[in-house]
């Protein structure tokens, strides 16, 4: 593993008495790219601003680029830029925005202008350069915010929902854009997102926050999968999150679903106090009846509500077991689907995941 | 009405030929509160900047003496003050009572509170995260403080003007620990007071406009340096 940039442990902050953020261990390599997300509220916002040094830990240790991060702060604060998750702008044009952090670094007047041409150009904002900038909208307040951000070229960046107010080509583009520009320069990103797209195109690594603490770490296909509690399953658009009880009983354990009108048998460890079952929309199959199947698998009956088109995969509505349930189908099986159609489906149980 | 319309005449003849004892007056009048001023500025906005950006456990009782300070009756800061110059008191060996730095002192005294309160409001009125966000861009404290003293500038600025209008206008203090002594401590309030008392309304009519015209003045170009920077920035 390479260096860490970031390197937190034990660390817990506190906002008007009120434990916001406990961090037991954190590390982040040096050119990582990584996502947080969770609920509002999470601390995810926090998380960022406690790196960046701008608020007190009382406790616990954070090293930024292998210093200690209670020393030295404006040296360390100015090899990391953060945008923020709202536009924070002082009154002048977006030049002036732009040129602040070169300026309070003294870099002379014709490298500020160069570079602020060049970076403006790489967020698609040249044409703002003397406008007004708390004059500006939503998305382009934003985008001037990077620029910003990457215009004094920081070895860590962090951004808070960076786009947020963006159109869906924007946002493409500059996700790919930024995504090069840390790749090229060696630069740590951490990005904090409610787009689970935008993470999933990001970053391999991603940080789960609920309640002011990580409760969940890894690539972010493994979260959207088994994510680690409901908020989490909701937040990642878990396609089905059924309240279940268990059983366990003698033949092996069972998930009761439906208030105990259907039954899985769930030849697995099985966590203790699980309360909801989540099934990825993409893991039924559909049957033909008189067919043998494995006997593994779970069967089950049920009468088409609602098919909801897309490209490649349709989302299709089903009622069965008295369960109202997300499939996700290929194209080729759903589109001739009916309303009012019978369906036979069936899943792996191993494939269902516990919460 | 008459009588409002002579004085206003014999205020501009006044001004007109630049009699020497008026303009004298007038002159002391802008010395004195444009230096009490100043010193409240240098003690009110950091104050309030201060206030503005920290938590701790009195500060609302703080706030309240600020507050409170903001509306000292004038003749009780100049009784205070007489008692601390005069001969026998505390500061008396300096020899200040009755001398134009005392009513500095004491409209000082005056308008720091009014600066103070004002600044907190201005600065406190900023987006809280703005401090963080230049901090984020790499300032010093001290650059923080500048930037954010510069992105408040309209409601600073608005703070000083009351404060200078509110010792301009002041009489209590400035008679009290000035004396009103011609050609020394003698300001365009104290003046005004001086001719009511010896009946002469018309020419005590006209100080009063040359008052009114010394502050409007000044306020007047503090207002149009502040909108030319407005429009500096559009
Ligand atoms: N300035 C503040 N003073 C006091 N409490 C705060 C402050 N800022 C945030 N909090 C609290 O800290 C907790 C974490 O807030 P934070 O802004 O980090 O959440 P977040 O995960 O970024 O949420 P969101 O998704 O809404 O942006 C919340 O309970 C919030 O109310
Ligand atoms: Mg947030």
């Amino acid at each position: 593993m390479k260096a860490a940039v970031i390197d937190m442990a034990g660390v817990k902050v506190y906002r008007e008495e009120k434990l916001v953020l406990d961090v037991p261990a954190l590390q982040i390599a040096s050119g990582e790219l990584i996502s947080v997300i969770g609920p509002n509220g999470a601390g995810k916002s926090t998380l960022l601003q406690t790196i960046n040094l701008l608020l007190p830990y009382r406790e616990g240790r954070l090293r930024l680029f292998g210093e200690n991060g209670q020393e030295n702060l404006l040296a360390l604060r100015r090899r990391c830029a953060m945008v923020f998750q709202e536009p924070l702008f002082l009154n002048g044009t977006v030049f002036a925005n732009v040129a602040l952090p070169l300026r309070l670094r003294n870099l002379p007047g014709a490298v500020i202008t160069e570079r602020i041409m060049t970076v403006l150009d790489m967020f698609h904002c040249s044409h703002l350069v003397n406008r007004q900038a708390l004059r500006l909208s939503g998305g382009e307040a934003k985008r001037v915010c990077l620029a910003r951000a990457v215009v004094c070229e920081p070895e860590l960046l962090l951004l808070d929902e960076p786009f947020a107010a963006l159109d869906p080509a924007t946002r493409k583009n500059l996700l790919v854009e930024l995504r090069q520009a840390a790749e090229a320069r060696a630069m740590t990103v951490v990005f904090v997102s409610h787009n689970l797209n935008d993470v999933l195109q990001f970053t391999e690594r991603v940080i789960v926050m609920e309640k002011g603490t990580i409760v969940q770490e890894g690539h972010p296909g493994k979260v959207i999968r088994r994510p680690a509690s409901r908020a989490i399953a909701e937040l990642a658009g878990m396609d089905n999150i059924l309240p279940c009880k268990l059983e366990k009983t003698v033949d092996g354990n069972q998930i009761l679903l439906g208030q105990g009108r259907s039954t899985i048998n769930y030849p697995f460890e099985m966590p203790d106090g699980a309360q909801h079952c989540c099934l990825p929309g993409d893991i039924f199959e559909i049957d033909d009846p008189d067919q043998l199947k494995d006997a593994d698998q779970v069967r089950w009956t049920g009468m088409v509500r609602q098919v909801i088109p897309g490209i490649g995969v349709f989302q299709v509505v089903v009622e069965a077991e008295g369960l109202i349930l997300n499939l996700r189908l290929a194209r080729e099986q759903a589109a001739h689907l009916v309303i009012g159609q019978v369906l036979h489906f069936s899943f792996n149980p191993a494939e269902s995941h516990l919460i | 009405m008459e009588s409002i319309w002579q004085g206003f005449l014999e205020a501009l003849r006044l001004l007109a030929i630049g009699d020497p004892e008026v303009v004298q007056v007038v002159l002391l009048s802008l010395q004195v509160s444009g230096t009490a001023t100043a010193i409240s500025v240098v003690i009110g906005v950091p104050l309030g900047l201060w206030l503005a950006l920290h938590d701790f456990r009195g500060k609302p009782v703080l706030l309240s003496f600020v507050n409170f300070g903001m509306g000292l009756p004038p003749v009780v800061v100049g009784l205070f003050v007489s008692l601390l110059l005069w001969r026998y008191g505390p500061l008396g060996m300096f020899g200040l009572m009755y001398t134009p730095v005392a009513i500095v002192v004491a409209q000082a005294v005056i308008a720091s509170p009014i600066i103070a309160g004002l600044s907190f409001a201005a600065i406190g009125s900023l987006e809280p995260k703005l401090r963080l966000q230049f901090l984020s861009l790499g300032a010093t404290g001290l650059q923080t403080n500048w930037l954010l003293i510069k992105e408040a500038r309209l409601g600073l600025m608005a703070a000083v003007m009351a404060g200078f209008g509110g010792v301009v206008s002041e009489v209590g203090a400035s008679m009290m620990v000035g004396g009103n002594i011609r050609g020394e401590t003698r300001v365009l309030t104290t003046a005004t007071v001086m001719e009511v008392g010896r009946g002469n309304y018309e020419l005590a009519l006209a100080l009063s406009f040359v008052l009114l015209m010394v502050a409007y003045s000044v306020v007047a170009v503090l207002t149009y340096s502040q909108n030319s920077r407005r429009q500096d920035a559009a």
